[in-house]
């Protein structure tokens, strides 16, 4: 059972969507080579040793991230 | 959050679906760091950055006036005007709202919260939670904290946030005073 009470819910926004992040090859940079600066904010992940890396100022635009990782599909949230 | 094939509602934060077709189902957690640049190729040259293009007006904003400081190790944060109208209750009064923290947590109703301040940077805390010892270190480079439990070297589940979001989806969570 959820310890989320139902009756609190307040739907805010209805109808809002946020438009989700679905990285495909052409997104994707080395990090290393990417020339950003050093205190660019990041939110990092990784599975079975393949690491991934958004820019929290991106993320804050699209609130979802949403793709696969060595073969499982992850959702990466802000 | 809705999906959109089922419309079931989900907590973003725990991954526990609470109503809809899939209500009562689970997410499985993977970690989430975050960090800056200079450390993240520092430990992981290998790193692939996805880049969309998007930027958010609200961060650009955020930025002008945050400069280069870490916002995620800050002690205190601002809440958006309508922000704090979207909240269906009071925020726990233990600590205050904007208070920056580690939490720890297992299962969906136990967590415990280790303020950033009380954790040296490029330092290390040790606590037990659970009955078990817990190593908390802080990354010199971009000043965030990683727990790891001492006897595994395994990381709990965790995730950096201020107190009013950790305190809402833990309201029970245990407090580290040091």
């Amino acid at each position: 059972m959820s310890r989320i009470d139902r009756s609190k819910i307040k739907v805010t926004a209805k109808g809002f969507k946020f438009d989700p992040f679905r990285p495909q090859a052409k997104h994707q940079y080395s990090l290393a080579d990417a020339q950003l600066k050093e205190d660019v904010e990041l939110l990092a992940f990784e599975r079975d040793g393949q690491r991934r890396a958004v820019l929290i100022s991106e993320v804050m635009y699209h609130h979802i991230v949403q793709g696969e990782l060595a073969g499982e599909p992850y959702l990466v949230t802000y | 959050m809705r999906d959109e094939e089922t419309k079931s509602l989900w907590d973003h934060i725990t991954g526990e679906c609470f109503d809809g077709p899939l209500a009562g189902r689970r997410l499985d957690f993977w970690q989430v760091h975050i960090t800056n640049v200079a450390a993240e190729v520092a430990a992981h040259p290998d790193t692939i950055l996805l880049k969309s293009g998007h930027q958010s007006l609200r961060g650009s904003i955020m930025r002008m006036f945050l400069g280069k400081r870490m916002r995620y190790t800050n002690e205190g944060t601002m809440l958006a005007p309508n922000f704090r109208s979207t909240m269906h209750q009071q925020i726990d009064p233990r600590l205050p709202e904007g208070e920056q923290g580690l939490g720890l947590t297992k299962e969906l109703n136990q967590g415990k919260f280790y303020p950033v301040k009380l954790i040296p940077s490029g330092g290390e805390i040790e606590d037990e939670w659970l009955g078990r010892r817990v190593r908390i270190t802080r990354n010199e480079i971009d000043g965030v904290p990683f727990a790891m439990w001492a006897d595994t070297g395994e990381a709990p589940m965790q995730l950096l946030s201020r107190w009013y979001g950790f305190s809402f989806t833990y309201p029970d969570c245990e407090i580290y005073s040091g």
